[in-house]
């Protein structure tokens, strides 16, 4: 991999992404702000997904969790600002300094929960455990009736409030998850680059060898797996905060999926991979149809999915160094 | 320095440690020879914590070894290296050894070090590596080198490990004669510090080598003793070689 | 009381059949070939539609049934030939995501044949009514029939493994897959057949299900996230552990169903105990299986591996 062309096109994308408002704005379609908030809030998950998948080797099925975790943080507070009761002796609150560090530390403690019985187990089962982990908390969510159940909730008094930021401002907005984006995907650059990015990478190339050296597997994945479930939670309290509404459906196993789908069009294994990948699913998403619709496809543009799928099988059969890949060449 | 007491492992109904019992002494190198299937490496791998063994004791330095888990032994000086070479193959062969140098330093888990910038760990992996004659592939990824090669990385990041006791489960396997020779120097040159529990094929390095030799057969330890003596034992000779002189045994391995 | 507890659990195990049919051939898939193919829910989808559509045109429940099983077979030999025949020797993630892509494929498919209305099929004259069982309960007799049907599958299932060369070799491939490859067996064709075989049984269980769900697009999935849960509680590749798993899923989910609510109202107030309880009983087999895992990290009876 060519060192300085990938630290150009880091820092181009950073100035691009900083400057996209303003793009947006000429262009006369700053709706398209709302789509690239999306983009940064989605990254963080996807980035910390990687660092399950493509950097330890562990196929988590059931990260959307956190997502919710991550959402309902954010909402319950909200609900109950807004209806001015309190849970469990404490009010709700708008505010971001309280609401977005909560989110961030259930996150955390329900990970540490999952991961700790999940990793004991291996392989598939593995990937069923998460799965059946991520499902408990879609059917809790759904069991809240309280917050809405099935329908889930509005964030009626809108988003989180922090001093000197107006949330609710679409740009200023923007510019808060990208803080945030560019906080964690430096936090991430310098966690793979790390002593414990090393022990990482040793987990997913000869998991059975390394207690012979000294290193506990078992503690090192549920750190990993704790970090991880941060990035979500912070992503999830994000886009509670993007659409003001939260509903069971964030943690929905097909939005696990989703998150896998985009680590692996990305490229896995790196963190501009997932990035990449995220732009490219949204793009699309919002564009697929477009196209399709453009092509004549009248009947494929309303169901894309009909056409992404074989795409997505291509691309897990043929091509799984994903965007980062054809960017950069080959990895590894 | 390790006492191995009334041991057993049982595999359904194969027994492939049956009631061993075994002395390590301090600063010595203990070879420990037998047939193929004898359950040499079932052994290592209870000792080294692979295994759970089905009865019996282990002490090791005064400390009851089997409640320690297996991540735990190198951090109390046993060590191991393994017979089918066991690497990190996309890592680079410096990076191996650094692996286990931030394992012994307590770093493994360390998100706030950058690996690369410690500059100590990386000129004490070079010097490792010097020692065991594999300085100039640090920078090599370890898949691509030669077997050889590969068992040499396998010694280095046993040596980082700073042991106390070092479990060997034959380290010459795969390795040409110039490195077996190099190899064999070198563990010489350790005995002061470092006892030895070799498992090896090679009667040439058994005898070259070791204070003293056991010898497993079908999971029983047959005998236990002096070199000298071993060779000339009537038991040994008829249960491991059916007869045969173990010199010339030994180069038909 | 009797009366009530015996119908429910009679309910669960015809959930459990219904569990069992699709974990068959989810296990056999997983344990033969060493597949997670996801879009097995998917074969279980074709199965209820192809009932609904042949017996909608033709009238007859039985013809319809009879028909329905080619039509499965035929799309899962295309599935297997075309996409997860290419899985074989790939890593679990990229069996997950291409069987997911797989799931999107058929279910956008689906939707545009048949669009979004859920299709709905009635309980054949024949087996329409009730019977009582042991004196005490009326239970339909469909519901029984499926019942019956499970078993039979389960016996036919059992022989074949157990007593037949084809069996001996499937045992001898979950076992050590180079075992049968040094056989001389041909493992291509034998893929393939396990493949159809696996996704009839979930066709055939879609088939029946028609009259007692609705056949919609993404039924094969909820199932099959229930399926996982039985083979991975039974020890994935064991077709009796996918049998005990598929009942024990089938009985605790439809008695927490039916008892949770009763049980909150005990300790909570009941406007609470009702809100709580539909979740609280979605989650108890989830619940199961985490404790099961966590005991015993592979599952219940857990097939010997070779390397």
């Amino acid at each position: 991999m060519n060192y300085t062309h990938y630290s150009r096109f880091l820092i181009g994308s950073c100035i691009a992404l900083i400057l996209l408002p303003w793009l947006f704005q000429a262009m006369g379609s700053s709706y398209l702000i709302s789509t690239a908030t999306r983009l940064v809030i989605f990254a963080i998950a996807a980035v910390s997904l990687d660092l399950l998948i493509g950097y330890t080797g562990l196929v988590s099925f059931g990260h959307a969790a956190f997502l919710g975790v991550g959402a309902y943080t954010v909402g319950i507070l909200s609900f109950h600002a807004y209806e001015e009761t309190t849970l469990m002796g404490f009010s709700g609150t708008l505010s971001g300094l309280i609401a977005i560090p909560l989110a961030i530390v259930l996150s955390a403690l329900v990970a540490l929960i999952i991961g700790s019985l999940s990793l004991r187990t291996k392989g598939v089962y593995f990937i069923m455990i998460t799965l059946s982990f991520g499902q408990m908390l879609f059917f809790l969510f759904v069991s809240l009736e309280k917050y809405g159940g099935d329908d889930g909730m509005m964030m009626f008094d809108g988003r989180n409030t922090l001093p000197g930021l107006n949330l609710n401002d679409r740009i200023e907005f923007y510019y808060f998850c990208l803080a945030w984006f560019i906080l964690f995907f430096w936090f991430c650059t310098r966690l793979v680059r790390s002593k414990f990015g090393r022990t990482l990478a040793a987990i997913r190339q000869n998991e059975d060898r390394l207690s012979s050296i000294g290193i506990s597997d078992y503690w090192s994945k549920l750190q990993i797996f704790v970090i991880a479930g941060v990035g979500a939670g912070l992503a999830g309290a994000l886009s509670a905060n993007h659409t003001e509404f939260v509903s069971p459906d964030i943690t929905h196993w097909t939005r696990s999926g989703d998150l896998m789908i985009v680590v692996i069009l990305g490229g896995m294994g790196t963190l501009i991979g997932p990035v990449l990948g995220t732009f490219l699913f949204l793009l699309l998403e919002e564009f697929l149809p477009l196209i399709l619709h453009s092509l004549g496809f009248d009947l494929l543009s309303e169901h894309w999915r009909f056409v992404f799928g074989p795409i997505l099988i291509l691309i897990v059969l043929y091509a799984k160094f994903g965007l980062y890949g054809l960017i950069f060449g080959r990895m590894r | 320095m390790l006492h191995i007491r009334n041991l057993c492992k049982n595999f359904g109904a194969l027994k492939a440690t049956d009631d061993v019992s075994l002395s390590v002494d301090r600063g010595t190198i203990h070879a420990l020879i037998g047939p193929n299937g004898a359950g040499k490496t079932t052994l290592i791998s209870q000792l080294s914590g692979y295994m759970q063994p089905s009865s019996g004791a282990i002490t090791f330095d005064g400390q009851d070894l089997l409640s320690i888990p297996a991540h735990k032994r190198p951090h109390i000086g046993l060590v191991r290296s393994f017979q089918i070479t066991s690497v990190f193959p996309e890592l680079t062969v410096l990076d191996n050894v650094c692996l286990v140098l931030q394992s012994m330093q307590g770093q493994a888990r360390s998100i706030f070090r950058i690996a690369a910038a410690d500059r100590l760990e990386r000129d004490e992996a070079r010097e490792i590596l010097t020692r065991v004659g594999l300085v100039d592939q640090a920078d090599s990824v370890t898949g691509s080198l030669a077997h050889g090669q590969k068992r040499q990385v396998e010694i280095a990041m046993a040596l980082a490990a700073k042991p106390k006791l070092l479990l060997l489960d034959e380290p010459m396997a795969g390795m040409g004669a110039e490195e077996s020779r190099h190899l064999m120097t070198l563990l010489d040159n350790l005995r002061a510090s470092v006892t030895m529990l070799l498992v090896e094929h090679d009667m040439d390095v058994v005898f070259g080598l070791a204070d003293k030799v056991s010898v497993l057969v079908y999971g029983q330890m047959v005998a236990s003793d002096t070199p000298e003596n071993i060779r000339n034992n009537q038991d040994v000779q008829k249960a491991y070689l059916g007869g045969h002189n173990l010199h010339t045994e030994a180069k038909e391995c | 009381m009797t009366q009530l507890y015996l119908e429910q659990l009679l309910n669960g195990i015809q959930l459990g059949m219904f569990l069992f049919l699709v974990s068959a051939g989810l296990t056999l898939v997983f344990g033969f070939m060493n597949v997670i193919n996801l879009a097995h829910g998917s074969l279980f989808m074709i199965g209820a539609y192809a009932m609904a559509l042949i017996s909608g045109m033709t009238g007859s429940f039985l013809l319809a049934l009879i028909l329905s099983l080619p039509v499965v077979a035929l799309s899962a030999w295309v599935i297997e030939v075309v996409i997860i025949s290419r899985l074989y020797t790939r890593d679990h993630l990229d069996q997950v995501l291409a069987t997911f892509a797989l799931i999107l494929f058929i279910n956008e498919g689906t939707t545009i044949l048949f669009g979004r209305t859920p299709l709905f099929l009635d309980v054949p004259p024949l087996l329409s009514g009730s019977v009582s069982l042991f004196g005490v309960v009326s239970y339909p007799l469909y519901r029984i029939t499926i019942i019956g049907a499970g078993l039979a599958v389960a016996l036919i299932l059992w022989i074949i493994i157990a007593k037949t060369r084809l069996g001996m070799q499937i045992r001898a491939g979950t076992t050590n897959r180079e075992t049968v490859e040094q056989l001389g067996v041909n493992i291509t064709r034998l893929n393939t057949m396990i493949f159809v075989a696996g996704a009839m049984f979930a066709g055939f269980a879609g088939a029946l299900a028609g009259p007692l769900t609705s056949v919609e697009v993404g039924m094969g999935e909820n199932l099959l996230i229930l399926c996982f849960v039985c083979i991975v509680i039974g020890g994935i590749g064991s077709i009796r552990g996918a049998l005990l798993g598929a009942i024990t899923i089938g009985v605790v989910d439809t008695m927490g169903r039916a008892f949770v609510p009763d049980i909150l109202v005990k300790f909570l107030n009941p406007a609470a105990a009702s809100g709580i309880s539909a979740g609280l009983s979605s989650m108890l087999i989830y619940l199961l299986m985490i404790v099961v895992l966590v005991v015993r990290p592979t599952g219940l009876f857990p097939v010997a591996r070779g390397s």
